[in-house]
């Protein structure tokens, strides 16, 4: 083994102990931020100007402190969750490509059938398709891609399942946003054609009467933590970009764990999103809420919380009746896996392509080159790394 | 069972048995102690006697335990759609050549996915004509041998028709034969191929 665990040891005891005293530290501020969440809502937010400036979410739901109950799913409901997996270029393999995975399925409720499930792959090898401005695509485009043909994939059945079913939510895992198109230097025209191709998707599934919704499992954002932030400094006069985002108590404090003491089944009020990129989603804008999924404890016990973060669009959040829709399926499907969406684990299951399919995939694509006459074979880096990278034996003296 | 229906596919094989994979089990299918079929090359095909279902741990199925209430559809799901084959072991008791029926091991074991059915009746019946292939299953390793021949037995006996119990009478004397020297075990097998 090269990973010499003995001498990670003293730093892991190190990481224990700091972790507690972090976790110990931060009850009292807890109990201050749980504080701001119920006085804050009753004050005035900052101006319209400075909640722009700040990028700082704004509550849709007046009292913007308090949970909503869970409301009760349809009998009849469609759940269609999908997924998607890559293998990214890499110019070390026998040849350039790339494969998109896209899974999906479509889980009705009342209907006593199976589901029925999706898998699409798309292998990309065409120069169009491996380079931009005459560099070779890097992983976040082809995420970008992959997001794109999860969404489509789902605009699609939710198309065909309009006809016969009277509600169906399509569900994907992770986020609506196209934040990858903030953090890459990019041409505005290329910023505009991801996002046209996603919003064309969510307005498929909007004209076909569906909803739709993206969940993230243990989100790390900390957008509401901050705006109770700013509307602390706002109270006392001194919000500034300086006072807001320099060093202060909440730093690294997580919007999910603000949201612990949301009861089982809750959730918190919507608050639009504050990405950049959100500006181009027109009346799809991006907005988002947490949600308790777990169970209700049983007597004498503790229900330990799990705190999603749902993003919905626009159009959804004004229809308390889609809101609605999406909470109690989301609650309907965690309540199978006690946690994460069954459907979402499923299209997980069916759009993973596992370490031996990837092998196996390289195999083939040798095999194909060869069939037609070209010799094609790792680097000798990529060589050295499958030789090195698995099977490591200790050496024995 | 009067006509041949298809168990699954053969997932991995040797001379002495094979694996068979499918996705559902079915009511007649398969069953335990039946005479099942691997097709091969021509109009050849192997025969085994099926001595093991297995479903396969899943983790993915224990986390549904957990579940207060779990619905129709998840059930089918897991059961219908999830590639968590059962997988089916069979005991190599003969093979079919040129026409005939030879009740030793076979030259070589089926090939992987090839379909496997269980037998007509008729097919059934001619295979029972005679007992070589006791001793096979007497002598396997590693498997309920005394369940299986007598689970072998009480089903080739429900295919003779009128001709059940001098087929039972035939397969007693034979299992005499080989186990005179093993009377507890005789007993052991005669009692449990007694039918009602």
């Amino acid at each position: 083994m090269t990973l010499e665990l003995n001498k990670l040891t003293p730093q892991l005891n190190r990481m224990g102990l700091a972790l507690a005293e972090r976790q110990e530290a931060r009850q009292d501020l807890m109990g201050q931020l749980a504080e701001l969440l119920a006085t804050m809502p009753a004050v005035p937010l900052p101006s319209d100007f400075m909640m722009k400036k700040l990028h700082l979410p704004v509550p849709i739901e007046g009292e913007w402190g308090n949970s909503w109950p869970a409301p009760v799913a349809p009998a009849v409901l469609t759940v269609i969750g999908g997924d998607g997996s890559t293998i990214p270029p890499d110019h070390h393999a026998e040849a350039l490509y790339y494969v998109i995975n896209t899974g999906a399925i479509i889980y009705r409720y009342g209907s006593q059938e199976a589901p029925e499930t999706f898998c699409e792959p798309l292998l990309a090898y065409e120069e169009t398709d491996l380079f931009e401005n005459k560099r070779l695509i890097t992983g976040n485009t082809v995420d970008l891609r992959r997001d794109i043909a999860e969404i489509e994939l789902l605009a699609q059945l939710t198309s065909r399942e309009a006809e016969n079913s009277p509600a169906s939510v399509a569900l994907a895992d992770g986020t609506l946003l196209l934040w990858v198109l903030e953090e890459e230097p990019g041409s505005a025209e290329r910023r505009e054609r991801f996002v046209n191709q996603y919003v064309d998707a969510l307005e498929r599934i909007r004209q076909a009467g569906g909803v739709v919704a993206a969940l993230t499992s243990r989100p790390r954002h900390g957008e509401i933590v901050r705006l109770l932030r700013a509307c602390q400094l706002h109270q006392q006069s001194s919000l500034t970009p300086e006072n807001l985002d320099g060093r202060n108590p909440f730093d690294f404090i997580v919007d999910a764990r603000l949201f612990e003491n949301l009861p089982p089944g809750q959730r918190s009020a919507c608050f639009r999103s504050t990405s950049k990129i959100n500006d181009q989603y027109g009346l799809h804008k991006v907005h988002f809420f947490y949600l308790n999924v777990s169970r209700e404890a049983f007597p004498d016990t503790e229900s330990v919380p799990e705190i999603v973060r749902v993003e919905v669009p626009a159009w959804v959040v004004a229809d308390t009746g889609k809101l609605e829709l999406v909470h109690g399926a989301i609650l309907a499907q965690a309540d199978i896996l006690n946690g994460f969406p069954y459907v979402l684990a499923r299209a997980h299951e069916l759009a993973v392509i596992t370490t031996e399919e990837r092998r196996r995939f390289a195999e083939m694509i040798s095999g194909e080159l060869l069939i037609n006459g070209m010799y094609a074979a790792p680097s000798k880096k990529g060589q050295m790394k499958a030789l090195t990278g698995g099977g490591k034996r200790s050496h024995r003296l | 069972m009067s006509t041949e229906i298809e168990v699954g596919r053969v997932l991995r094989a040797s001379t002495q048995g094979f694996t068979v994979g499918c996705l559902k089990l079915g009511p007649d299918v398969p069953i335990f102690g039946s005479l099942v079929k691997a097709p091969i090359r021509g109009d050849g095909g192997i025969y085994g006697l099926v001595y093991d279902v297995t479903i396969q741990d899943d983790p993915f199925v224990r986390q549904l335990l957990a579940a207060p209430n779990l619905s129709e559809e998840t059930i089918l799901d897991q059961r219908q759609r999830r590639q968590v084959p059962y997988e089916i072991s069979v005991l190599v008791v003969g093979y079919l050549f040129q026409g005939a029926v030879r009740r030793y091991l076979p030259p070589q074991p089926p090939e992987t996915l090839n379909r496997v059915y269980t037998c007509a009746q008729d097919e059934v019946q001619r295979f029972h004509q005679r007992f070589d292939h006791f001793r096979t299953i007497l002598q396997a390793r590693e498997i309920p041998a005394d369940e299986l021949i007598s689970a072998g037995i009480r089903q080739a006996a429900e295919s003779m028709g009128p001709n059940q119990q001098r087929y039972l009478l035939e397969a007693g004397r034979e299992l005499a034969r080989l186990l005179n020297d093993d009377l507890i075990r005789l007993s052991s097998i005669l009692n449990r191929i007694r039918m009602s």
